[in-house]
């Protein structure tokens, strides 16, 4: 049982909807410098499994923790090699080829300073920037950018909001106005939260459960019958992840054609759900490898619709922790800590696996059963958020990231 | 045992059940058409019933809705996410008449929205 001891009523809390919620101002420093930096910040919420996106394949102890779940480069789907230590799952051909070309980096062993287990509690730590979870209304994102000066709207003329989305992630909540823009066709319940429930009707209502399945199995022939989407491989992949994989390109297709456009915002945020992969995990081929898959489309997506302005851009993946680092009894992995966070755009110095390694001997790992977490998160986005949009200092350590002062920024990671 | 103690075994009309949730978060504004179309989709389309005799009150008639159920709850829950905490909902319209399993299933949840919509699927929050 997962306890969550910080859950304080009627407090503000987040949404997973993939729809954009973008700032649009021009950063006036940046700009003075001839650049017109772009940057969109994607939250993985349920914790997504570091280990199970990018392996430590040459780590000694890599294959005795996930046995023949583990991600290898001799698998049937052979994981893509990055570097000397690590490889990315088959699932991701696009980060990959962006790696390749230096337009891509990832952060490895990295995590917020939440060091519980509480998907809800991690999220406000996630995207409030505050070390403890329970006393945040407002982001790090949009804290920064009300300490960034303006060189004032993209788009004089232009209203404030371009659409009304259900709700704002906390990410970008605060006193920066921001617009929002959401999918016409929210995504129906997914297929995690299906399973859930049946789950639950199982073990205390049987007349609900049987309604549950019967719609269900109702829903599997519906799509069997329906539109093979090649792309999504669609004979491999369970009922559900091909409209999963249209949500995640079209969601963050559009946050890109707005970003890309001259008088369009310049910062943006958006959210996707279902990373909480307890169960039959599939890292190799499965769920995770599905989604890994959704999200591999949408950064297709964003490079495509940016066009030239992805030269200027930086796509920022995070979630609000890991996963343990041993397989569970159901095929899936737990709560943990450290994981990985994907950086995407033109503006990167990519091509680079960022990692203080900890390595994953017993005795290495977080409470004997996580990956170590080497690198602060608020690290990486604090130097992003120098670097690229230019936000002082000064402002990081105290506004955006409260406290943060013996956490330095990150150099390197743009230019 | 008293009548406020007796097992919740009558499944909630759609009308019912919509009502129950917009209550039971405390949201005191609601988008009229938006409430209606809900109902509509649930098969209970307001003011207008299949017959003069109204609408069923029975279980058969409305069990095989669960599924549409399930997408207004999760349509729902993502809209009032921001505002609304589910273990609150929990504690305060349910409280200790709810199940072990239920409120594991919340707590567990991988989001809010996610808590919400469970809780709003639950047996006891269907059935009155």
């Amino acid at each position: 049982m997962v306890s969550c001891p910080h859950l304080p009523s009627h407090r503000e809390a987040l949404i997973g909807s993939g729809a954009l919620f973008a700032w649009t101002q021009l950063p006036k420093l940046a700009r003075a410098e001839g650049r017109d930096p772009r940057m969109l910040v994607i939250v993985l919420r349920g914790a997504l499994d570091g280990l199970g996106a990018v392996a430590p394949v040459s780590d000694p102890g890599w294959i005795s923790l996930r046995g023949d779940r583990a991600l290898a480069l001799e698998a049937r789907t052979p994981a893509l090699p990055l570097d000397s230590l690590f490889a990315l799952t088959s699932a991701m051909p696009n980060l990959h080829r962006l790696y390749k070309a230096q337009h891509a980096a990832i952060v490895h062993a990295t995590a917020t300073p939440y060091r519980e287990r509480c998907h809800f509690d991690g999220q406000d730590v996630l995207e409030s920037g505050l070390a403890r979870p329970g006393t945040a209304d407002t982001g790090w994102l949009n804290r920064a950018l009300v300490v960034l000066a303006s060189e004032g709207r993209a788009d004089p003329r232009g209203g404030r909001a371009i659409g009304v989305g259900p709700v704002t992630p906390l990410v970008v909540r605060g006193r920066a106005p921001v617009m929002s823009w959401a999918p016409q066709q929210l995504l129906p319940a997914s297929d995690d939260t299906q399973a859930r429930l049946l789950d639950l009707y199982r073990h205390t209502d049987e007349k609900l459960a049987a309604a549950l399945e019967a719609r269900i199995r109702l829903a599997a022939l519906g799509r069997a019958g329906g539109i093979v989407d090649a792309a999504s491989n669609a004979a491999q992949s369970p009922p559900g992840i091909a409209r999963v994989r249209a949500f995640f390109a079209e969601a963050a297709g559009t946050a890109a054609r707005y970003l890309a456009r001259p008088d369009g915002p310049r910062v943006g945020a958006m959210g996707f759900v279902g990373w909480d992969t307890h169960i039959n995990e599939g890292a190799a081929m499965g769920q995770l490898a599905n989604l890994l898959g959704a999200l591999d489309g949408a950064l297709a997506a964003i490079e495509t619709n940016m066009g030239d302005a992805w030269r200027e851009s930086v796509v920022v993946v995070v979630t609000e922790f890991g996963r343990t680092a041993r397989i569970n009894g159901t095929d899936g992995t737990d709560h943990g800590t450290a994981t990985v966070a994907l950086l995407a755009g033109g503006a990167l110095k990519g091509g680079r696996v960022i990692a203080d390694w900890p390595g994953l001997k017993p005795d290495d790992l977080h409470e004997g059963r996580d990956l170590r977490p080497t690198t602060d998160l608020r690290a990486v986005l604090k130097g992003l958020l120098r670097d690229h949009l230019r936000v002082e200092d000064s402002a990081l350590a105290s506004v955006v990231f409260p406290d943060s002062a013996a956490v330095a920024p990150m150099a390197g990671l743009v230019g | 045992m008293e009548a406020w103690t007796e097992p919740r075994i009558k499944l909630k009309r759609p009308s019912e059940w919509v009502v129950s949730m917009v209550r039971a978060t405390g949201v005191s504004q609601v988008d009229a058409t938006r409430f209606t179309a809900g109902q509509s989709l649930l098969g209970e389309p307001l003011w207008r019933p299949p017959s003069p005799k109204g609408y069923a009150d029975d279980e058969a008639t409305w069990i095989d809705g669960m599924g549409r159920r399930l997408d207004v709850a999760n349509n729902f829950a993502e809209r009032v996410a921001n505002r609304v905490d589910p273990q609150f909902v929990m504690d305060a319209v349910l409280g200790s008449t709810i199940s072990s399993e239920v409120r594991q299933a919340v707590a567990r949840a991988e989001s809010r929205p996610q808590a919400l919509a469970l809780l709003f699927m639950s047996p006891e929050f269907q059935r009155r």
